[in-house]
């Protein structure tokens, strides 16, 4: 019981106190949840709305009519870009956010503490926090550095490439898809770098957190760092371990560049409202199953220390 | 009185702490090393967009055919930048970022402030039930909802105006207020108790307490909040794309920058052949003036942002 007052204090109602508190806890986040009500939970009940029904438009007015699940039907027995381009985006997360895990966490056992010139480089770190954010960054990548290996068929644009990994096709007779996956490795490691700003920066600051005895007491037992790693740094960071992890798969999902986001903006720019709806529908529901399957299976390995 | 055998123990006791020693500066300097390099070479990855934008940004047509010249321009030349800040249209549209985005932000900053305290400190009913719709807020990424969105702001009138942008700023709802109710949920919760028990003692309201006791206290973190905030207005081109029509934030007209470039009517005195050569330099100084603001606020607010972060307490 969080209540210090106990169980008497329940039987006879609320304190003064108590609903003073209740008063003021609502009105501090009043503004929130009048938003919250307006341009969440309302647009998002229409949005389902919209799933369900054809939607025209004649002069000023829109008109719905109900269909039942034939926009759904339409996605995944007729639509043939929707199924392929969702397990694109599935992939993408799935051998991503490990990557992003474990070089995140990297970089963070690299920044912590203080050295010389540790200001500089978490600064440099931090860096692209700001820009990856936006559509400069995509532009960049897609435009400008347009590098991918030509013999890929969907040609894919990386921030960096290294020529060099096609001409040992021809130097080692390494059969093209070797190569291919080669520069696929490691063009898109560097791609995983630039997502993992905010990554790193929970990850610091939770290893920054952790108390400098329990590691004194490891070393006086003897413990080499490998174990102090996994023994300590991890267990007491695994909250966060999964807040980097939803986080990296929401980012993922809805990255300017991911197929799945373009189409649903794509639709709804041809005002083909309802299917564009229903496919954010679907998208999101996937998203919320995997994040909460995620949820689970990790929540499991968390130790939440007892504050 | 020394033995033999115990001077020769003590002799070789020190030995050994000896080369303990040698073999632990030599593991240190071996770290100290390693790291410096990797650090030196992840920084320039996560320098690299910039360091390629400064590079083929101000590289002259010369410079372009030459391939010789890979990192370094031979001869200097501001023509691409002017083409894109022309097609950019880049002073009125930064004025118009500027206009959409400074006032959002303190909109959101305030809001944000109050709920983040409000989650972090008090209690009432319904709190959990309403925690849970923030996370959802932060999960559910605004494209799943936005044409609703877009009807319900059509019919309020508010579609094309600054307003929109203001409104849901200030009722929490603007571009990742969650995430930031979030962060500053975890940061009030990790101040201590006493301050505020110790405001109210000498008779302060919670309002009171609020702004003259944690405000005060959260300036890093609201540095912080602060800084994500701008940057991702700045950046914000999906529900600009969305709002506005006829003028657009600077994001926007970034996107649209290359097809403009096709149609060589919006370049004035430049043969198309080498507009289609400088394409590449055009695209690189517009996407540096779009982030040059962004880049120089950050310069400025570095301290306070890494150390707001890091002291924010976001574990969880």
């Amino acid at each position: 019981m969080k209540n210090r007052t106990g169980g008497p204090a329940r039987r006879l109602g609320r304190t003064a106190a108590q609903k003073r508190s209740e008063r003021w806890g609502w009105l501090f986040i009043l503004p929130w949840f009048i938003g919250a009500v307006g341009f969440f939970l309302v647009p998002m009940l229409q949005s389902a709305v919209y799933a369900f029904s054809k939607v025209s438009m004649n002069g000023g007015g829109t008109q719905y009519q109900f269909v039942g699940l034939d926009n759904f039907l339409y996605v995944f027995t007729v639509d043939a870009n929707f199924l392929p381009n969702l397990a694109d985006s599935l992939l993408n997360v799935v051998y991503q956010v490990p990557v992003i895990l474990v070089f995140s966490l990297l970089i963070a056992m690299v920044l912590r503490g203080r050295y010389r010139g540790h200001t500089f480089f978490r600064a440099v770190f931090f860096f692209p926090v700001i820009i990856a954010s936006g559509v400069a960054i995509t532009i960049l990548r897609e435009q400008v550095m347009m590098t991918g290996s030509a013999t890929t068929e969907q040609q894919q644009a990386y921030m960096f490439s290294l020529p060099s990994f096609d001409g040992l096709t021809e130097v080692f007779g390494m059969p093209g898809f070797m190569v291919d996956f080669a520069n696929s490795v490691v063009n898109g490691f560097f791609d995983i770098t630039w997502k993992s700003g905010v990554q790193i920066i929970l990850l610091l600051a939770a290893v920054n957190h952790i108390s400098p005895s329990s590691y004194e007491a490891a070393d006086i037992e003897g413990a080499t760092a490998w174990e102090k790693l996994w023994k300590i740094t991890v267990p007491m960071i695994s909250p966060t371990i999964l807040v980097v992890v939803i986080y990296s798969i929401i980012d993922s999902f809805t990255d300017y560049g991911n197929k799945i986001m373009r189409m649903i903006e794509e639709y709804s720019q041809n005002i083909n409202y309802e299917y564009s709806t229903t496919i954010g529908l679907i998208y999101f529901l996937t998203v919320l199953l995997l994040v909460g399957l995620v949820n689970l299976i990790m929540g499991r390995f968390i130790q939440y220390s007892t504050d | 009185m020394k033995s033999p055998a115990g001077f020769i123990s003590t002799a070789v006791a020190a030995y050994q702490k000896r080369r303990l020693t040698v073999n632990y500066t030599i593991s240190r300097v071996l770290t100290v090393l390693l790291r410096t390099v990797f650090l030196i070479g992840m920084s320039f990855v996560m320098l690299y967009p910039v360091i390629f934008m400064l590079s083929s940004g101000f590289k002259s047509l010369q410079d372009i055919y030459d391939p010789t010249v890979v990192w370094l321009p031979q001869h200097f030349s501001l023509e691409p930048m002017e083409i894109a800040l022309e097609v950019l249209d880049y002073v009125s549209a930064v004025g118009k970022t500027l206009k959409m985005t400074i006032p959002s932000v303190l909109l959101q900053l305030i809001t944000v402030l109050l709920a983040g305290y409000g989650f972090a400190r008090f209690r009432f009913r319904g709190k959990k039930l309403l925690f849970g719709l923030l996370i959802f807020t932060i999960i559910v990424p605004v494209q799943s909802y936005i044409i609703p969105l877009y009807v319900n702001f059509k019919s309020l009138g508010l579609l094309n105006k600054d307003l929109l942008f203001y409104v849901q700023a200030l009722f929490g709802m603007g571009i990742r207020s969650g995430l930031y109710i979030f962060m500053l949920r975890q940061f009030f919760r990790n101040m201590p108790l006493e301050l505020e028990e110790a405001a109210m003692i000498d008779g302060c309201g919670p309002m009171r307490t609020f702004t003259r006791i944690m405000l005060p206290n959260a300036g890093p973190m609201i540095a912080t909040v602060l800084v994500f905030s701008l940057v991702w207005y700045w950046n914000d081109y999906y529900l600009s794309s969305m709002f506005y029509n006829g003028s657009f934030p600077i994001s926007v007209n970034l996107t649209s920058l290359s097809s403009l470039l096709k149609n060589s009517n919006m370049v004035s005195g430049i043969a198309e052949q080498e507009l289609m050569f400088m394409r590449e330099s055009i695209l690189a100084c517009g996407c540096l003036v779009t982030i040059l603001p962004l880049l120089v606020l950050y310069i400025f607010a570095q301290r306070f942002f890494t150390e707001g972060l890091e002291r924010s307490g976001i574990v969880g």
